[in-house]
């Protein structure tokens, strides 16, 4: 169930208006199930797989805690191996399969025919948060199992984030949440600004970059460039928005769930865009890959963090997606980093000047919408060709596109503009201010909001990019 | 209470809106001379004196200029090709055309490999026929959610794309417009061939995607024809030899015989254009599927004199 889509509104106004109706002690049942009705609504029977790590999850980390510090380790691998292992045969089996084959003259391994289940990188990372929290002390053992089903499964972050960590989420679930019209106003506004951005802009820019993509010897170097543009602001339009509605669904129930983006197109070094960007995971893999290797490799010095932030950027290359143009994203952020960090590149002193400031704004949008190539490219090669042609080919804006008409071009461009205006002027003033603050903005607000969405959105049920993770 | 006044306001200033715009937009549709709209507009226009229609893809918008047809043949015709259009498309067109214009007395309709895939037509019902109601029997593909929104009309303006907002623009601003070098529905393609496409067109094993309701929709084309006493005819454009679909798809020929097939048993003619001299020759091309506005006026000479010399005077 996509939450750009008819059948998402008549879900949410059903399960929110049930779960504020019922008696508390149900409510953790009630959000099970519609939670379980949400994933099913994709592939119903990947449902099993979700339940096959809830249970060993469940029980490591009774296992964990109760273990003797010797045998603690034991439990924490056996989770590990199992979610990894879920990940390992549903999303990493073809591409190990297709490589082998590719070496192998004498013999060819059978594929695995069946899709991805929707969001498993998403939901088997918050597993594991559970169990490594557990296993370091800093989360109790969840014995409810319905509560701890929910922490895994809780519908507005199922299927792609954020990732949250059990001593931020968990706790919640118990807390007797009453209705606030203060954070239902808030949640509303959040899935009103995330639906603009993922129907009104993130949808239409798709138009152009999947054309672009889906033929990229047809276009010339202009038309690749704006290609770049779009698909980084694409992206963030995709992710950021999926992001809202589901913090802003959570939120209208007076759950608080992390914040996974925080304009990072304002950073003026890719080192904090990273920290802006798909926080969540980022912040995943600073945890628990990140510091482990660099506290490991301490001795080494400056090539401790150099060795851990090349390690970390290729994992989270190869956990967006299975295919080396993915390995080779992930290469590249983190060589751009690992430089800013061999040269002592800091953003607080880029940000002490308006001009630097400005150059470094520029310079992060421009590396990643470049880097963004290799990600949204069917291949490295194919990666390489669009890089090339931006640089060499004709930067001559064909009379009449096929694919995007000039209105198109120069409507996406205004509501870029006005994206990027709002988002560093009012967008999260209004957004979280209450009913009784900023009414008039806040009037403007929704009735412009929901209006471009109806006159300006595109409205193909378009899935979200990272729903394939 | 503040909080239902709150969301009860914005829906309904929304609503109004979108009342509003949707209003603007068909009345703005109706106006349009340019693209899809403008052809729909020119279709239904009153007193149409237009006796020759030309139908198909991109391989008739781009191909066949009535300019010649018409000096050569008398005829007086008016290009109704539009952009990967399928026979769905085209049976919209001819059947609207037919309901409207009682002085057709010849129907050209182009042949495409996937002319019979209707599920990739763009022309989507909500989008594109805002004046379905003059036209009861228009094909309609769309579905679920779509269909349900296009009921209730407020909201059509959710449904538009940004072709269409700009067209019901263009006709507030510029009624019936025709664009610069456009002569009766014919855009030429002035651009010069593109050799980087035809090299990196590669052959494969792709086969090409056929429905039923597809195949039934020609034959519907046929009947409609018939019914009306109008003659068709069907032609299929050259393709740059080298690279030619034919190459590419392996039932590529299977289609073709399926729909020389069908004009056979219902005695339509048919005339193979694919091995016409141009053919081989890059400089008339300017992608492989097709011809640049130089080739086109050789095709269209060619057209031309196929219909001067046996359906003059129909």
């Amino acid at each position: 169930m996509l939450f750009n889509s008819l059948e998402f509104l008549l879900f949410f106004v059903i399960v929110t208006g049930i779960f504020f109706i019922l008696p508390h002690k149900f409510r953790w049942f009630h959000l099970l199930i519609a939670s379980c009705y949400f994933y099913m609504a994709f592939v119903p029977v990947y449902i099993f797989i979700l339940a096959g790590t809830i249970v060993v999850d469940y029980f490591a980390g009774i296992f964990i805690e109760n273990a003797p510090p010797s045998k603690k380790r034991l439990f924490l691998l056996i989770s590990l191996i199992a979610n990894i292992g879920v990940l390992a045969v549903f999303k990493y089996y073809n591409f190990f399969i297709e490589n082998i084959n590719l070496a192998s003259t004498s013999f060819q391994l059978p594929y695995l025919k069946m899709l991805l289940p929707i969001g498993l990188s998403f939901h088997t990372f918050q597993a594991m948060s559970y169990t490594i929290e557990v296993y370091r002390g800093n989360q109790k053992a969840e014995r409810h199992f319905g509560i701890y089903a929910l922490y895994v499964m809780f519908y507005p972050q199922l299927v792609a984030g954020p990732i949250e960590r059990p001593q931020h989420i968990l706790h919640q679930f118990y807390k007797k949440q009453v209705f606030s019209q203060d954070d239902f106003f808030v949640g509303f506004k959040m899935m009103l600004w995330g639906m603009f951005k993922k129907v009104v802009i993130a949808d239409r820019l798709a138009i152009y970059v999947n054309q672009l993509y889906d033929k990229p010897h047809e276009f010339n170097g202009l038309m690749h460039f704006i290609g770049a543009v779009f698909f980084a602001v694409q992206i963030y339009c995709d992710f950021s928005g999926y992001s809202s509605i589901a913090i802003g669904a959570a939120r209208t129930m007076g759950f608080k769930l992390m914040t996974n983006f925080k304009t990072p197109y304002q950073s003026v070094t890719v080192s904090e865009f990273w920290t802006r960007w798909h926080i969540s995971l980022s912040s995943w893999f600073k945890d628990y890959l990140f510091y482990p290797i660099a506290v490991a490799k301490r001795n080494w010095g400056i090539w401790a963090v150099v060795f851990a932030t090349l390690i970390t950027f290729l994992i989270s290359g190869l956990w967006h997606g299975a295919g080396w143009n993915f390995i080779f994203w992930g290469f590249l952020t983190g060589l751009f980093i690992i430089i800013e960090t061999l040269l002592k590149i800091k953003s607080v002193k880029i940000r002490k000047s308006p001009l630097k400031k400005v150059a470094g704004i520029l310079y992060v949008f421009l590396v990643f919408a470049f880097t963004e190539i290799f990600f949204r490219a069917r291949s490295i090669k194919e990666g390489f060709f669009v890089v090339k042609r931006i640089f060499t080919g004709a930067w001559t804006m064909p009379e009449s596109t096929a694919i995007f008409s000039n209105f198109s071009l120069v409507l996406s461009v205004a509501l870029i503009v006005f994206l990027f205006y709002a988002e560093a002027v009012f967008a999260d003033k209004i957004i979280e201010s209450k009913l009784d603050e900023r009414k008039n903005a806040n009037l403007v607000f929704g009735i412009s909001i929901l209006s471009m969405i109806i006159l300006l959105g595109v409205f193909q049920k378009l899935s979200f990019i990272y729903f394939q993770f | 209470m503040k909080l239902i006044k709150y969301i009860a306001t914005i829906f309904f200033a929304s609503l109004l809106l979108s009342i509003a715009a949707t209003w603007l937009t068909n009345k703005g549709l109706r106006k349009s001379g340019v693209d899809f709209y403008g052809k729909i507009n020119a279709a239904g226009k009153a007193g149409n004196s237009t006796n020759l229609l030309l139908v198909g893809s991109s391989r008739v918008l781009k191909q066949v200029n009535p300019e010649i047809i018409d000096s050569v043949t008398g005829y007086n015709s008016f290009n109704y090709g539009l952009n990967s259009g399928t026979i769905k498309t085209w049976y919209n067109i001819i059947d609207y055309s037919l309901r409207l214009n009682k002085n057709v007395k010849l129907i050209l309709l182009n042949v495409d490999y996937y002319m019979f895939d209707i599920t990739g037509d763009p022309y989507k019902d909500a989008y594109y026929y805002p004046f379905e109601k003059q036209v009861p029997g228009l094909i309609l593909n769309s579905s679920g959610t779509i269909n349900l929104v296009h009921q209730l009309k407020v909201f059509d303006i959710a449904l538009y794309d940004d072709y269409a907002k700009y067209a019901a623009i263009d006709g507030w601003l510029r009624p019936n417009r025709i664009l610069d070098g456009v002569y009766k529905g014919y855009y030429p393609n002035r651009q010069l061939n593109n050799f980087e496409t035809i090299a990196n067109f590669k052959s494969g094993n792709d086969k090409i995607s056929v429905t039923q309701t597809g195949l039934k929709l020609l034959d519907s084309c046929i009947s409609l024809c018939k019914k009306n006493n109008i003659k068709l005819v069907l032609v299929m454009a050259p393709y740059f030899k080298q690279y030619s679909p034919a190459k590419y798809f392996t039932n590529f020929n299977a289609v073709i015989d399926s729909v020389k097939e069908l004009a056979d048993k219902s005695s339509i003619p048919f005339y193979d254009y694919t091995t016409l001299s141009i053919a081989d020759d890059q400089q008339y091309f300017y992608n492989v599927n097709h011809l640049n506005s130089r080739g086109a006026a050789v095709y269209t000479q060619a057209i031309a004199d196929t219909i001067k010399k046996y359906f003059s005077g129909l």
